[in-house]
């Protein structure tokens, strides 16, 4: 069941950082990969770190941990951590979390590059 | 996994593997969408069973793969809604020690139990009788307003 489990997670490159855009349900199963990913961009340092989440339809409270520890890196290092693209269930899910608050959540890509 | 309650609608078993979340997720949220619930109340409840079996599978078996977890849902007619239950073999801890943590204190982990309880309408932990765990939860549909004619 290796799919299941994995996670694909497009990186761009921006001129301050990077932009991930995972693809699917991020949950208990997918969340070490979206883990994965956030922790190799991490490890450049960036001045940003984008997170596109226009791709995914679901997040439990697997993913939201996995935010909020790269929340507590980027806080260390002074990097800003921006998330955007919320889906509506996603987006709830966030505010019942109140993530919201803690977490500098921008409602598309334009914003988030100037965020 | 018998209850005092009359046979489910609908009765599973699957093994304590994270892979396994997303077919519970989709399975529940068709039926409980076949039951008159809209789409956001669908995924609620579908958020809530996957929190109930991600914390199973995490502190009730401690990541290991090859144990049992039994789902049954009921569909309810008075209030009308969906009825789950979750049974485990886990090792039984107090019911007091399942709670959600301080939503200001921010840290990964912990927001499980605490999104169980925001999403649905009744959330009962006990020990079963024969060892292991049960969570029943319940979720109800808005009253329908009939305007006279």
């Amino acid at each position: 069941m290796s799919r299941a489990t994995e996670l694909i997670v497009d990186i761009e490159t921006l001129t301050d950082g990077f932009l991930l855009r995972p693809h699917g349900d991020v949950d208990m199963a997918r969340s070490p990969a979206f883990r994965a990913k956030l922790t190799e961009a991490l490890k450049n340092v960036p001045a940003r770190l984008v997170v596109d989440l226009a791709l995914v339809p679901y997040m439990d409270s697997c993913g939201l941990a996995t935010l909020i520890e790269a929340l507590q890196i980027t806080r260390a290092q002074k990097i800003k951590l921006i998330v955007c693209n919320l889906s509506a269930r996603v987006r709830s899910v966030f505010e019942l979390s109140r993530l919201t608050t803690v977490l500098t959540v921008v409602d598309n890509h334009e914003q988030a590059l100037l965020a | 996994m018998k209850s005092d309650l009359p046979a489910p609608h609908l009765e599973t078993c699957i093994l304590s593997r994270p892979e396994l979340l997303a077919p519970v997720r989709a399975m529940l949220e068709e039926l409980a969408g076949r039951i008159g619930f809209d789409e956001t109340a669908c995924g609620h409840l579908a958020l809530a069973i996957d929190e109930a079996l991600t914390n199973i599978i995490r502190h009730g078996y401690n990541n290991n793969p090859d144990q049992n977890i039994w789902i049954s849902a009921w569909e309810l007619s008075d209030p009308t809604g969906l009825r789950i239950q979750i049974d485990d073999l886990a090792p039984q801890v107090e019911v007091s020690q399942l709670k959600g943590r301080d939503l200001d204190d921010i840290r990964p982990g912990g927001l499980g139990v605490h999104l169980i309880h925001s999403l649905m309408d009744l959330v009962q932990f006990s020990k079963r009788p024969g060892g292991g765990m049960r969570l029943i939860v319940e979720k109800y549909q808005p009253a329908k307003i009939t305007s006279p004619l």
